[in-house]
């Protein structure tokens, strides 16, 4: 038991990176989770983030205005130039509109080959060529309506009413997600259990494992596989705590538990932690100094989070980095919760759970025939 | 006698070799990664149409003819790009491929009266510009029904104008250099790097006090000046933390070839200064107190790994969001300063705003190098 209640002695000296580490996870995940948790019931149009400038305020700028407000969200006030390319930058808006004094008027009288609506946006973002197809949708159909007689308040209500119109568009998903939130909490807690875990555990293992202590507990009586068997205990306790702990936290924060998806997200993300517990307890026996714990954690947290698809959704990442991911637990874990997102059931997602685990033993194998050789070199 | 010093603790900042391993592996490392997974999104997604199966409901050869025509036509304002890449399928085909998001992103059926539908998987961009593109066609038949009932006399004026391609919008592009937002990611890892090299002059507070290092009770003995010590341990590690930053940069820009956009020599001075942050803040922390060693890298640790993480390390709109509703964090938070240093350069050169970061990060690191050196000369001892 002396192992056991040394270990946590020793656990209790990495409070401060765990109280960061674990900071870091809860702000992160709670600024996502504010941000976005759309669900997927029924169709609607990704809405875009607008800034217009109206220095026309004729009748046809404000229909515009209004047909755009009803599909995307106009901000409001003065930017200047340079918070205006910060939010195309960071696409916190897909488009700056000025509308030129004079459109309207040269509009109704189809004269518009000179005076056109400045739409600055950045070339790199689709949702900028998207707000463009939408405004000459508009421009097309009420000038459409106007050669065909009517007057410009028919045709602007007209335009605007088929342009609302999403009837034609429907989602053909099995099952059909009500709320995200809980995808986008639970989609950012691997980042949660690699740090914590490679924080907690890791040093503490590789204190263990130092030299000049290995030497020591060698040549007292408490036998090694006692001493084994105690470190295994902890390590897979302080997995337990950890990982109920986040689960808690992330159910709280996401509003859902107990649901049959629930469930299975629990099932992926315990598959995940008992993969990360066999990693770290690999990487202990590769005779790392406990100085370069904190880098390496830093090191495999952010790459398996990149590679995996935690921080950028796989549909994002390239495909070489796909296949690299696709050696990683996170990146079966992410995949894993896609197909819980799609409304599969637990048969669907054993293949995923089962790949986390391979990956698992595997590392722990080779980790423990290093530790072995390393064993046999010093001896 | 500074030079004879300066000579040693470059010696010794130079041999340190797992601290020079982590700094210029870091960004090595996860430049590669970053480069790997966001390399080419940008290009790709600008130049890729979006891809869609189409169904025919019909055989009207008309029909089919038309929307053959339209779709295939359609492409973005530079006239260049097709929106769309099409597969003309069987509905069972198409579905299967729909469930595949990788390979269908939405199908468009085709009905025997002409009229467009989308059947999609989940919501998202690409949908959107796919109901865009069927929402389009549709109206255009809505107002030809709705002409031809109402004043079919002015039908041919319609139907003439539909089949006219004009435009109402003059686009624009957003000024800069490089506009891929996923350079972000990069920006953010410079600053980590940066900050990360505090944790080379955090030793220079414990170097020179003869309480807490052996090295400091050795110099505190002998008749080198305090101050003269951690000066050259500063000067010497912001050297070797610049060269190993430089190095990385160096590796980003001419391996990776990543464009941060702007001047390249001011990008590599900027580099230089974000190190002296970095340092400088190290150098401060490193003599706080007589605290254990391992607690002061912990609080560095902490400060860089929260700032990064504010500045958009692991969410690259992260900066943006804290702009929005907290915009005082970004600008105390130095993670956050060095990001938006590189940002300035790249998308609007070296102007007024990059001059702002620049007397930002002189600002800070001088106040860090005072703070130390008060705080470092203050230290006296029990004599017996």
């Amino acid at each position: 038991m002396i192992v056991f209640k040394t270990f946590f002695k020793v656990l209790k000296e990495y409070k401060v990176s765990l109280i960061m580490y674990l900071s870091i996870t809860i702000a992160v995940i709670c600024i996502l989770s504010s941000v976005g948790s759309g669900g997927n019931t029924a169709y609607s149009s990704i809405s875009q983030g607008l800034v217009i400038v109206d220095n026309d305020r004729s009748e046809v700028s404000k229909g515009l205005i209004s047909y755009l407000g009803n599909v995307n969200t106009i901000l409001e006030g003065d930017y200047t130039s340079d918070q205006i390319t910060d939010m195309l930058y960071y696409t916190r808006i897909s488009n700056y509109l000025v509308i030129p004094e004079g459109f309207g008027a040269a509009f109704l009288e189809g004269k518009t080959s000179n005076l056109k609506v400045e739409s600055t946006k950045n070339a790199g973002a689709r949702m900028g060529y998207s707000v463009e197809t939408e405004m000459e949708s508009y421009f097309r159909l009420t000038s459409g309506y106007l050669k065909g007689g009517y007057s410009f308040a028919e045709a602007d209500s007209f335009a605007r009413e088929s342009l609302a119109n999403t009837d034609d568009v429907q989602i053909v998903a099995e099952n059909k997600v009500a709320d995200e939130k809980v995808f986008v909490v639970f989609q950012y807690l691997p980042y949660g259990i690699l740090t914590l875990l490679l924080s907690a555990i890791f040093p503490v293992l590789l204190r263990f494992g130092s030299s000049l202590l290995s030497k020591r507990t060698g040549i007292s009586s408490y036998p090694a596989y006692k001493k084994q068997t105690m470190l295994t205990l902890a390590s897979a306790t302080t997995t337990g705590i950890f990982t109920v702990f986040l689960i808690i936290i992330a159910s709280s924060l996401s509003g859902e538990a107990f649901s049959d998806r629930w469930w299975l997200i629990i099932i992926d993300v315990l598959v995940l932690a008992v993969t990360v517990a066999m990693t770290i307890v690999a990487l202990s026996n590769f005779r790392i100094k406990p100085e370069a714990a904190s880098g390496i954690t830093n090191l495999v947290s952010l790459s398996f989070c990149f590679l995996g698809g935690i921080f950028v959704p796989l549909e994002y990442i390239g495909n070489t980095a796909k296949a690299i991911g696709q050696f990683l637990p996170t990146y079966w874990y992410s995949e894993a919760m896609q197909r819980i997102k799609n409304g599969s059931g637990f048969g669907d997602i054993v293949n995923c759970l089962l790949i986390q685990l391979m990956f698992g033993i595997m590392i722990l194998v080779i980790g423990l025939l290093v530790g072995k050789h390393n064993v046999k070199k010093a001896e | 006698m500074f030079m004879n010093l300066l000579g040693k603790q470059l010696k010794l900042g130079f041999r340190d070799k797992s601290n020079i391993f982590w700094t210029l592996m870091f960004p090595v490392l996860l430049g590669t990664l970053f480069y790997i997974a966001f390399g080419s999104i940008y290009d790709t997604f600008l130049q890729e149409p979006v891809k869609t199966a189409v169904v025919f409901e019909t055989d009207n050869p008309e029909v089919i003819s038309n929307t053959k025509s339209f779709l295939e036509g359609l492409s973005l304002n530079d006239g260049s790009t097709k929106l769309l890449d099409i597969s003309y399928l069987e509905y069972s085909e198409a579905e299967a491929l729909l469930k595949d998001d990788e390979k269908v992103n939405g199908i468009i059926k085709v009905a025997d009266t002409g009229r467009l539908s989308l059947d999609i998987y989940s919501n998202g961009v690409r949908s959107t510009i796919q109901q865009n593109v069927v929402t389009s066609y549709n109206q255009s038949l809505e107002l030809i029904e709705r002409t031809a009932k109402d004043h079919p006399e002015n039908l041919a004026d319609v139907i003439a104008g539909l089949q006219k391609d004009t435009s109402h919008i003059a686009a624009k592009s957003l000024v800069g250099d490089n506009k891929d937002p996923f350079l972000t990611y990069f920006y953010s890892l410079l600053s980590m790097t940066a900050l990360f090299a505090s944790l080379s002059s955090l030793k220079i507070g414990n170097r020179s006090q003869a309480n807490m290092s052996a090295v400091g009770a050795r110099a505190n003995v002998s008749p080198v000046r305090r101050m003269m010590f951690q000066a050259t341990g500063f000067v010497s590690s912001y050297i070797v933390q610049t060269v190993v930053l430089e190095i990385a940069l160096l590796y980003m820009m001419f391996v990776l070839k990543i464009n941060f956009g702007g001047d390249k020599p001011l990008i590599l001075a900027t580099a230089a200064l974000a190190s002296l942050v970095g340092v400088s803040l190290g150098f401060f922390i490193g003599n706080i107190g007589s605290f254990r060693i391992e607690k002061k890298e912990g609080i560095l640790v902490a400060v860089t790994l929260v700032g990064c993480s504010l500045s958009g390390l692991m969410y690259g709109d992260m900066k943006a969001i804290i702009t929005e509703h907290c915009p005082i964090v970004n600008k105390l938070n130095p993670a956050a300063v060095i990001s938006d240093a590189f940002y300035c350069l790249n998308m609007f050169g070296p102007g007024e705003r990059y001059l702002q970061t620049v007397i930002f990060m002189l600002g800070i690191s001088s106040v860090f190098i005072i703070l130390g050196l008060v705080l470092g000369r203050k230290v006296s001892y029990d004599s017996v």
